[in-house]
């Protein structure tokens, strides 16, 4: 049986993203408290708004399991199935635009709110008015993030020319990509595996880079 | 104190931190402008800060002579300084 068919691969991966960006955010977060570095305190919340929404993926995709399991008639489950798909799909999406605006706001290093407000709007109003288009919509903007996210930590790696940040860039890089893959996933699962698994590569280049910094 | 390039704001509070404790936690602001390598506004301006954010404390003598000691916070800055510096250093969040 290959990784593809295999249920709940997707809900095993999206808590262990879940948690590694809990424990970065974490950490910058205590890092902040220590500093007072505002940027510290905005990649904090950026990344507690992204760990909470993978949270609430792994959650809901592993509750529409259950439910098929459970389920003893095929309408009973997809009744279900919509109710838990659109619950946590739109709040997955919700907690994750908000989590990429705040980071991208945060690699401008510009000290303006109504800057951060307006990413903010525009985002949620281009997903609120894209009807049955909207996991479409949420994956092109994330994508966009993503390039402008990815920028800024290959520039901030061609600036140290350093392994941590050089393992930073590529983490980012992967999830670009990985973003990418899921504009394709209603076209074939295939994809929907490759965006996890390169996410996967993604948090583990970041698991690395946080070992670097902690290593005496 | 780090010479050659332009320090960052962490480095400058690291290095203003680490004279204080040098000098054993009692230390005027004479001392602190001479090895910190700040001019006056720049370091009035830190003190300000650090003061404001604690991670110094301001003690006036009877005499109204002003020096400066380390809190709890500035101590643990200085102990988690290079962590820190490689955290923010790898995500670029200077």
């Amino acid at each position: 049986m290959s990784l593809v068919n295999w249920p709940g691969y997707d809900v095993v991966l999206e808590l262990l993203f879940g948690m590694i960006s809990l424990v970065l955010s974490l950490f910058a977060f205590k890092v902040y408290r220590e500093t007072d570095q505002r940027q510290t305190k905005l990649f904090g919340i950026a990344f507690l708004f992204m760990s909470l929404s993978y949270f609430v993926q792994s959650l809901f995709n592993f509750l529409i399991i259950s439910a098929a399991k459970g389920a003893v008639c095929k309408v009973m489950y997809v009744s279900i199935f919509n109710w838990y798909n659109f619950l946590g799909v739109y709040t997955h999406i919700l907690l994750m635009t908000m989590g990429l605006v705040v980071l991208t706001y945060m690699t401008l290093k510009v000290q303006k709110p109504m800057l951060l407000w307006m990413m903010l709007l525009i985002s949620l109003t281009a997903l609120f008015f894209s009807e049955e288009h909207f996991f479409t919509v949420f994956l092109i903007l994330s994508t966009v993030y993503f390039i402008f996210i990815s920028i800024h930590f290959v520039n901030n790696y061609r600036k140290n020319k350093d392994r941590k940040s050089l393992v930073v860039a590529l983490a980012f890089l992967f999830l670009l990509f990985g973003s990418i893959n899921f504009i394709f996933c209603t076209q074939a699962d295939i994809f929907y595996l490759a965006a996890h698994l390169l996410a996967l590569v993604a948090y583990l280049f970041i698991l690395l880079d946080f070992y670097l910094v902690l290593k005496k | 104190m780090s010479g050659g390039k332009r320090r960052d704001r962490l480095e400058i509070i690291h290095d203003i931190l680490h004279v204080i404790r040098e000098k054993g936690d009692k230390i005027k602001p004479t001392h602190i402008l001479y090895k910190s390598n700040l001019s006056h506004q720049m370091l009035t301006e830190y003190m300000t800060d650090l003061i404001s954010k604690r991670f110094i404390v301001e003690d006036i003598d009877k005499r109204g002579k002003r020096t400066y000691r380390l809190t709890d916070k500035g101590y643990a800055y200085l102990g988690d300084y290079s962590t820190v510096r490689k955290f923010v250093d790898s995500y670029g969040l200077e």
